[in-house]
């Protein structure tokens, strides 16, 4: 096995440990009490990494790894339908803010917030029918912007204090 | 790391508020006069419709998945709920006072049950 190889699969399984704790971690302190499915996003923080420091494909398999095993560690079945929806979402929006020139990890993680909240609010709309979630899209979008914003900048210390730049743009 | 925020990430922050302010202008429950039923969703299906006022419990068993809901003269709230993260119990109670301030409006969600309890007003 070449040294690449071993790099890639000894960063990976890290990330893959760190994004599960972190993810343990916000499922023991959930945030906001009155708005169900929201959370505060710190494993992203662990997939922003990888998307900067390791290219898409690296980040899609992270966010992948960290919902399946989240979910079959804490989450539930359905929570893991959620999780998997606003993942998918997430990891698409932030590969596509990425390419926008003179962006940082901020709006990227923004873009992923966004999307990712969108994601799961169109799953319970399958699930729990149509009204009741579009009268919640307003606080989901919020929260998603706030949440967004704070795992952008911690996303932009971790890049910086681990002196890692990727493909040497954006931070 | 030169700032914080880029003048990329400024227009992807309005972007994001122009959303939420769309979201906000079309998705806002309508004015409506005082609720007075209080309904019980299932899976999407109606479950079971209630008058406000009466104090009663509901029991709704599915499998290994339970939840009860409670009312009482002033309003309803999720009482119990097995579900994983119980944020529908956290959820409060809602009463016709109340239902235009929650973040949730006028309804209790338990996303991972499936069980809606919302608050409406019929003729």
């Amino acid at each position: 096995m070449d040294a690449m190889k071993t790099k890639r699969l000894t960063k990976m399984s890290l990330l893959t440990a760190t994004a599960l704790l972190l993810g343990y971690l916000e499922y023991l302190l959930p945030v906001f009490p009155a708005l169900p499915g929201v959370r505060l996003g710190l494993g992203n923080i662990a997939v922003l990494y990888a998307l900067y420091a390791m290219g898409r494909k690296d980040a899609f398999l992270l966010m992948l790894l960290k919902v399946l095993l989240c979910g079959l560690l804490f989450a539930g079945a359905f929570s893991t339908l959620y999780a998997l929806a606003g993942g998918f979402c997430s990891v698409f929006a932030m590969c596509a803010a990425k390419r926008l020139p003179g962006v940082s990890t901020v709006g990227v993680s923004v873009a992923g917030a966004v999307f990712h909240n969108a994601g799961q609010a169109v799953v319970a709309c399958l699930l729990l029918g149509r009204g009741a979630v579009l009268s919640y899209l307003p606080a989901l979008l919020l929260a998603a912007i706030l949440t967004g914003l704070l795992t952008g900048l911690a996303a932009k210390g971790v890049l910086k204090a681990l002196g890692e730049h990727g493909e040497g743009n954006g931070v | 790391m030169k700032k914080l925020f880029t003048q990329t990430d400024m227009c992807i922050l309005c972007g994001a508020l122009l959303l939420l302010a769309a979201a906000l202008l079309l998705f806002r429950a309508p004015a409506r006069e005082k609720a007075n039923t209080v309904n019980i969703y299932v899976d999407n299906a109606l479950y079971a419709s209630i008058p406000l006022g009466e104090a009663r419990t509901i029991e709704i068993v599915r499998g290994d998945q339970r939840n009860v809901v409670a009312a009482d003269a002033a309003g309803v709230w999720m009482a119990e709920a097995n579900c994983p993260d119980h944020t529908c119990v956290e959820q409060g109670k809602i009463t016709p006072e109340n239902e235009r301030l929650r973040a949730l409006g006028n309804r209790i969600i338990c996303l991972p049950n499936r069980v809606t309890v919302e608050l409406v007003w019929t003729p």
